[in-house]
């Protein structure tokens, strides 16, 4: 209990460092705004331009597909608000030997690693997704189970996304640069922003079981859609502990592989 | 003059081989994006097409693809460049050295884009290959494949012309890859390089007419597939547009250049 405690002060304060950091560069707060707004826009509005021109994408209609785009915008803003800002400083603090100090810390290392930085200024942009997530929701009548249901989704799509993530993140430790281990991970996000039926062959296997992205969004909405359809949603939670065993193992070799830059 | 060369020579020399130094990072940041992007594109259209028959706004599944393709060379060849090593030479101050040597900062920035457009022109040229031996895409006229090229070219320089605005307001953002990111959202959506722009609402296209965007993506698609109309507007577009770019760099630099303290000097 006390653990908890511990660390839940800890993260207290990189809340508190987070905020003040994005108050005191109110310019950047408010360009951060602006790109998540217009991302906003583009993603719905491309979904708006196609549907109307077609009945469905797959088997999907207009109001599902808007659905699936918000859940996947607020997945993405909740993980930009909590988690996406440590793997940039991941690839800068790698070249100049900051990691001296996360290694030196009485704490787990990988909790500082991963959640040290916040990006408050998502902030704006998860709100505007949750209360579109809501409108196109009462536009497909969901009943209480499936608003009971949502935030368990949203979690768990949130969890297997940061843990992959997470995972791709490590592999810094073994390259030079950075940049385009970052780059891999903002690839893999654009692919996993469309559901899994658009994708096909070897490609679509790949994406739902190596690096499992597909699922993210794909297999909480199928549920939520059509209970029946839960074997997606089984292999999500499993995968995400698996992917969380192999990011602890990647983090042992990692810690054996980091030579510091500092000193 | 010729000395002068001799300075973009060796600067493009230099920057070739930086760029080279890191390979996979190199292929990771240039050919990734495109590729993926490329990926989701035809994905997602071949399954809007239900069958080879459906048209769409005048395009057939086949048709989409070969568009689909060309908007995948369009980008390697003229949308892939960023000014991130500019916005850091100016956040981190290494604009100091640009004061003291003989050759400018808009100068090595410009030969570092042309040496680093020298190799998206090789990598773009091997995708077309890729492309045209997979019979995805085809040559219809050969006159309209080189303007197509050189018109891309054109885009390139564009492209760059926005960048080096990026990275100048390095002067005044702590970041600026927001800027670049909001610069290529709209690019995206509005150029035509996911949506071709008849699909866009009548009032929309109306619009977009008048604004530099369909110029970037749409018009050296279709030139690329057989059809010059779009040509002589795309032209005028991007000429207006690069002209008002220098303008804007300029004042830019002559303003943010006033703001910096070189630290140490």
């Amino acid at each position: 209990m006390n653990t908890i405690r511990h660390y839940l002060e800890i993260y207290r304060n990189f809340v508190a460092t987070s905020t003040a950091e994005a108050l005191s560069f109110r310019l950047n707060f408010l360009m951060i705004t602006i790109v998540d707004t217009f991302f906003l826009i583009s993603t719905l509005g491309s979904a708006y331009v196609l549907f109307s021109h077609v009945e469905t994408i797959g088997p999907w209609n207009r109001d599902q597909l808007l659905f699936f785009l918000c859940f996947m915008l607020a997945v993405d803003d909740f993980q930009n608000l909590l988690v996406t800002n440590n793997f940039w400083m991941l690839s800068s603090d790698l070249k100049e030997g900051n990691l001296d100090y996360v290694f030196l810390k009485p704490v787990k290392s990988l909790f500082p690693l991963f959640f040290k930085y916040l990006r408050i200024a998502s902030l704006g942009s998860v709100v505007s997704t949750i209360v579109l997530l809501i409108y196109f929701g009462m536009r497909l009548d969901f009943e209480i189970l499936q608003w009971s249901l949502l935030p368990f989704l949203l979690l768990v799509a949130l969890t297997l996304r940061s843990l992959i993530e997470m995972a791709i993140a490590l592999l810094m430790f073994w390259t030079t640069e950075g940049t385009g281990i970052n780059f891999i991970r903002l690839q893999l996000q654009s692919v996993s922003r469309w559901p899994d039926f658009i994708y096909k062959g070897l490609a679509k296997k790949a994406l739902l079981t190596l690096v499992p992205v597909l699922l993210i969004g794909s297999a909480p909405l199928r549920f939520l859609f059509d209970y029946e359809q839960w074997q997606m949603l089984g292999l999500l939670l499993v995968l995400c502990f698996v992917f969380f065993f192999i990011v602890r193992t990647m983090w042992t070799g990692a810690k054996y592989r980091y030579e510091s830059a500092s000193s | 003059m010729i000395a002068n060369l001799n300075k973009w020579f060796q600067t493009m020399q230099i920057s070739w081989t930086t760029l080279m130094a890191y390979r996979l990072n190199f292929a990771l940041l240039v050919l990734g994006p495109a590729l993926v992007f490329y990926f989701v594109k035809v994905s997602l259209w071949q399954t809007l097409y239900i069958d080879d028959n459906t048209v769409l706004q005048g395009f057939n599944l086949k048709e989409m693809l070969h568009y689909q393709s060309w908007s995948l060379v369009i980008v390697l060849l003229a949308q892939s460049s960023n000014g991130v090593n500019l916005s850091e030479d100016i956040r981190l101050g290494r604009i100091s050295k640009y004061m003291v040597y003989p050759f400018n900062f808009w100068e090595f920035h410009t030969a570092s884009f042309l040496s680093f457009q020298s190799l998206q022109f090789a990598i773009a040229g091997i995708c077309l290959g890729l492309l045209l031996f997979l019979d995805i895409l085809v040559i219809e006229n050969l006159n309209y494949f080189f303007i197509g090229v050189m018109y891309s070219l054109l885009v390139g320089l564009f492209w760059f012309s926005v960048q080096y605005f990026t990275g100048l307001m390095a002067f005044w953002l702590d970041e600026t890859w927001t800027m670049r990111a909001v610069f290529q959202i709209v690019v995206n959506f509005l150029s035509g390089a996911v949506i071709p722009l008849p699909f866009f609402p009548e009032w929309a296209q109306k619009i977009l007419i008048y604004t530099p965007f369909p110029s970037l993506t749409y018009t050296p698609i279709r030139i690329f597939m057989g059809d010059l109309s779009g040509l002589g507007q795309g032209l005028l577009t991007l000429f207006i547009s690069m002209l008002c770019m220098i303008a804007i760099n300029t004042l830019v630099w002559k303003k943010g250049v006033r703001l910096f303290s070189a630290a140490g000097m």
